[in-house]
């Protein structure tokens, strides 16, 4: 009986043929006889058998088959998903590109929002608050306006929706109050265009949380529109906060205004970005 | 399975560099907020550069 050497076993070539080859597909390029092309005196090495593996014709049908139908899918995601991104090119986007604004308003509109894009939007980093006499800004977002009306400063910050909707309190001091003003006061939409802080805002819900310090009242005022109407204030009344400590947060929505007690001069300037608890938007005398 | 032999690698290839090229595409169209068709046509402008400078500098060097 003839041996022949095979990787990595030594076998007898009939009991082989019989035994393993014969009875299996040979549609499968693996499997099939193709190692048995080199002649018999010859060794087989790892590297004669990955080259007739490749080599073989129902290898390539496979191969071909499996790259064009991967690509074929890679596109098909792409048109399925046009005029937003697909899943392929989301992790290499910025949250602001990952889910565009249109997409997040189709979401809210139906009640059928992304799970990634809720645990990204539901995400409360740690803040460190600056030392020394400062106030911190309120929110993540950008600032909309800085408004002297009536003796009150009116500090406005947008958040869009890939900013973090937690709320933070701007200064050291007691909660006084907790209030809130609900869609029915705002009816008129005339009234709401005259109040600063509400321009442009249809039938908005806040809730207001009022701080006290040395130079009085502070009112950071939690704005929302009325299609998200949720608002969650973490402050109560009595309470001490911190400087940067969470008050509340925004489930949904548009605007923090903090109003002063007095005319107060900003170190920051309109259309700035602001980080909540860490961007110092006011600096007094040490 | 004839249609699969007679399907050239090079011809795969062809379709997997279109597939690269929308998804570049796709991507910097994003991150450029850029209108759709003006995308396209700046897209199609850079193609058409290239392939003439492409042409011309082959022509040089032969």
């Amino acid at each position: 009986m003839k041996n022949r050497r095979c990787f990595p076993l030594i076998y007898r070539q009939d009991a082989y043929l019989n035994t393993c080859f014969s009875r299996r597909p040979t549609w499968l390029p693996v499997l099939n006889r193709s190692c048995l092309t080199v002649p018999s005196d010859q060794v087989l090495t790892t590297a004669d058998i990955g080259t007739q593996i490749v080599q073989n014709r129902n290898t390539q049908r496979v191969l071909k088959i499996g790259v064009v139908a991967l690509f074929a899918i890679l596109v098909g995601m792409q048109v399925n998903n046009f005029p937003y991104p697909s899943p392929i090119i989301k992790p290499f986007l910025e949250p602001k590109y990952r889910w565009p604004e249109a997409q997040v308003k189709e979401w809210i509109e139906n009640e059928d929002p992304d799970q990634s894009f809720v645990d990204y939007f539901q995400r409360d980093p740690e803040r460190f608050p600056p030392v020394g006499n400062n106030y911190v800004a309120p929110a993540d977002g950008e600032i909309k306006d800085i408004i002297q009306e009536d003796d009150v400063t009116y500090f406005v910050v947008g958040l869009s929706f890939w900013d973090v909707h937690v709320v933070r309190t701007p200064i050291s001091g007691e909660v006084i109050a907790v209030e809130q003003e609900g869609v029915s006061i705002f009816r008129d939409y005339s009234e709401t265009a005259e109040r600063a802080y509400l321009k442009g805002k249809a039938g908005p819900v806040q809730q207001i949380v009022t701080i006290r310090n040395d130079r009085g009242d502070f009112k950071v005022r939690l704005i929302t529109s009325w299609w998200a109407s949720r608002l969650k204030i973490s402050a109560r009344v009595g309470s001490f906060v911190e400087k940067g400590d969470r008050i509340g947060r925004i489930l949904l929505g548009s605007s923090v205004v903090v109003d002063t007690p007095e005319p107060m001069e900003f170190v920051v300037e309109p259309k700035e970005r602001v980080v909540a608890g860490e961007t110092i938007i006011w600096e007094g005398p040490e | 399975m004839q249609i699969l032999d007679q399907l050239s690698w090079r011809l795969i290839a062809y379709f997997v560099y279109a597939c690269c090229a929308l998804l570049v595409f796709d991507y910097v169209w994003r991150v450029v907020e850029m209108p759709f068709m003006t995308m396209v046509a700046t897209a199609a402008a850079i193609a058409i550069a290239g392939f003439v400078a492409l042409v011309l500098l082959l022509r040089r060097t032969a």
